[in-house]
């Protein structure tokens, strides 16, 4: 059984405490910084020998924050709340479109300040175009998606990476016609990158209904979170030589998943899915647990 | 007849009250600061104060308590100095409105922190056994507040639904398995029996007590209302609950920010008779430019949707997750569009958008200040 980890991960109680103190003047920069190199080293540690690790997407504040460097006059406005969770994202305003190739959104959020090597096997987590249009003002989907794609394009460069688009808008409503095009012609520019692999999660929400359009968007892997699916019809539609990243690692839950149950759902998964295929993964966003009990579920599936 | 104004809860703790309660050394910049406030706000027991803050650190327990008393009396004056016809102490003597609770109720277990939004972060617990009540935990604090305030008190407490919401749910849900048939369903009846729960054992016997005190204005704080698109039916239970028989024995007011409220109409019209007030969040969501046409009053849209309810619009006029001062004139024109659409003014009470726990006093002091500035413009203007 295979691991991976997407999303941002969440902080431990010292950078907890620390994020605090940063905010409220009470420890400097250097200080944060060398905390949150502990919290990486420390997630690094736990995704030992792993085909692609996460670096934890520490210096996101949420996954759509960083973009804001990446456009000329972004002004970061009011909160607005994620889906049905308890997390709040600030939504971005742009101003005015205009794509600028920031250093900062790569080296500072991307590569965590030298901490990680571009040639590095890395996963990324990105919002889908339709979960970011849900959290900007004045920015069309298809300029999201060119935005996005000046991302990729420079990832690209670097190779070996595996992108995560989060997108829980499939499930928690329809998608508008004009949605379902551009996340089509969306996938069809993703295939012009070699390097790199492209899988999409969705979250929370039963995607019974969504599943036909979800595969016909060419990616190379789809995500489910199994604490809001039935299983059954996900698997038997399953389209062949794809990724599945199962959801069971359950983030609406500290209680540690039993092992005897996520053995028994990934040989169930092995009758429609090849085993090179299948990876496990937390069922929606990390965070939404505290560190120490994520820790202990990714630890305990390891044992597996 | 005025337009009556009133906060939503939380203001920032002071330094010396944080730093303290952490057995962190108060610094000079700390005393500083209590002795300006005390100044400001003429707190007779000022040298009380300094003197007690002057030891610096290693408070026990009674001068803790203390201090717990002096940051709740400085935030009761702050609130009465801005001008507000009803106040509260800004959650002095509780950590904050989710962790104060769970702390009181038996069957929570807390797990670590999770965030909430930038590096804000609140510490989830999860049900572990079914929810007990172990003493009444606002009763303490609404009789030392009322020993304080000058003026009238409204007291928040945080509702069912919402400290449902925001824990890990490992009693009633008990094991789910990943992938199951009718995972939906199985989910839904846990949830309900949660709700049930907390609102009838908990949050009800409450109200019960804070009323028995003498409370009269209570407000349900539920900014998880309309988390779950598909659970408005089950806000709504939970509210009956909670309130039952107590309806008309106090005022009712509910707090919900921060969400698509369109998703509570019309079903909220249901709480008609049982909740009085309803308080929303809309300064977040509007323009910062004057006028009283639609155009510029974007973060008002859903008041139309109050029109033919019974309800008491709680007002909110000031964002407060910016430093901006809103103007007198900026409040004043926010307030004059909504008289335009509910029309009657005794309708509409005047508040920020959510508690000020997240701005500094001087920020929250001054917009609270403006805010009341900017209710009496308007009162001359629609000649109330």
């Amino acid at each position: 059984m295979k691991l991976i980890l997407h999303g941002i991960y969440p902080r431990s109680e010292k950078l907890v405490e620390a994020s605090r103190d940063f905010d409220r003047k009470r420890i400097g920069e250097r200080k944060l910084k060398e905390i949150i190199a502990e919290d990486i080293k420390e997630l690094i540690k736990i995704q030992q020998k792993w085909d692609y690790i996460t670096n934890g997407q520490f210096y996101f504040q949420d996954l759509l924050r960083p973009f804001a460097e990446l456009s000329t006059s972004v002004e970061v406005n009011g909160l607005k709340r994620f889906y049905e969770t308890n997390f709040f994202i600030r939504k971005l305003n742009f101003k005015k479109f205009e794509f600028i190739k920031n250093k900062k959104f790569f080296e500072h959020y991307l590569l965590c300040d030298n901490l990680f090597k571009r040639e590095d096997n890395l996963v990324f987590t990105f919002p889908f175009i339709v979960f970011f249009s849900e959290f900007s003002e004045n920015i069309s989907l298809s300029k999201i998606g060119e935005l996005l794609l000046k991302v990729i394009e420079e990832l690209n460069s670097w190779k070996n990476k595996i992108i995560i688009f989060y997108e829980p808008t499939i499930g928690y409503r329809s998608l508008k016609e004009e949605e379902k095009e551009i996340s089509l012609w969306f996938c069809k520019k993703l295939k012009e990158f070699k390097n790199l692999k492209f899988f999409i999660h969705t979250f929370f929400f039963d995607v019974k209904s969504e599943l036909e359009f979800l595969f016909s968007l060419d990616f190379d892997g789809y995500g489910f979170d199994f604490y809001s699916n039935s299983s059954e019809h996900i698997l038997k539609e399953f389209p062949q030589n794809k990724t599945i990243l199962l959801g069971l690692i359950n983030t609406d839950s500290t209680l540690i998943e039993k092992r005897e149950i996520v053995v028994e759902f990934f040989e169930k998964t092995l009758k429609f899915i090849k085993n090179k295929n299948i990876y496990i993964c937390p069922s929606g966003p990390p965070e939404l647990l505290p560190r120490e009990v994520m820790d202990q579920k990714i630890k305990n599936l390891l044992k597996s | 007849m005025k337009l009556l104004t009133h906060e939503i809860g939380s203001l920032a703790k002071p330094s010396f009250r944080v730093k303290s309660l952490r057995k962190i050394k108060l610094s000079d910049s700390d005393i500083e600061e209590a002795k300006t406030w005390a100044n400001f706000l003429e707190i007779e027991e000022k040298k009380e104060l300094i003197d007690l803050l002057k030891k610096r650190e290693k408070f026990n327990n009674e001068e803790k308590e203390r201090i717990i008393y002096f940051s709740s009396l400085l935030a009761i004056r702050l609130l009465e100095k801005a001008g507000l016809d009803l106040v509260y102490d800004g959650e002095q003597h509780r950590i904050e409105m989710y962790e104060h609770p769970i702390k009181n109720i038996g069957g929570f277990e807390f797990k670590g922190h999770v965030r909430s939004f930038n590096n804000k972060f609140y510490k989830r617990a999860s049900c572990i056994d079914k929810p007990t009540l172990l003493r009444n935990y606002h009763d303490e604090e609404f009789l030392r507040i009322k020993s304080i305030a000058k003026k009238e008190i409204k007291i928040p407490i945080t509702g069912a639904y919402t400290l449902v919401d925001w824990s890990y749910d490992e009693y009633f849900l008990k094991e789910i398995k990943p992938g199951e048939e009718n995972i939906k369903d199985k989910k839904r009846e846990a949830r309900k029996e949660f709700l049930i729960s907390m609102a009838k054992n908990i949050i009800y016997p409450v109200i019960k007590s804070l009323l028995d005190k003498g409370a009269k204005y209570i407000q349900i704080d539920e900014p998880a209302a309309t988390t779950k698109k598909d659970e408005i039916d089950l806000f709504i239970m939970t509210m009956r609950e909670s309130i039952g028989d107590l309806k008309n024995k106090a005022f009712f007011s509910t707090h919900i920010c921060f969400s698509d409220y369109s998703l509570l109409f019309p079903r909220i019209k249901e709480l008609e008779g049982i909740l009085n007030e309803i308080h929303f969040e809309y300064a977040n969501r509007d323009t910062r430019e004057l006028g009283t046409k639609g155009d510029k009053r974007k973060g008002y849209e859903i008041l139309e949707k109050f029109k033919d309810t019974k309800f008491i619009v709680g007002l909110g006029v000031i964002d407060v997750h910016t430093d901006f001062i809103e103007p007198p004139e900026l409040v004043r024109d926010r307030i004059l569009y909504a008289l335009d659409i509910i029309g009657d003014p005794e309708r509409i009470y005047i508040a920020p958008d959510c508690g000020l726990r997240t701005r500094t006093w001087k920020v929250a002091f001054e917009k609270l200040k403006n805010m009341v500035e900017g209710k009496t413009l308007a009162e001359k203007e629609a000649r109330i």
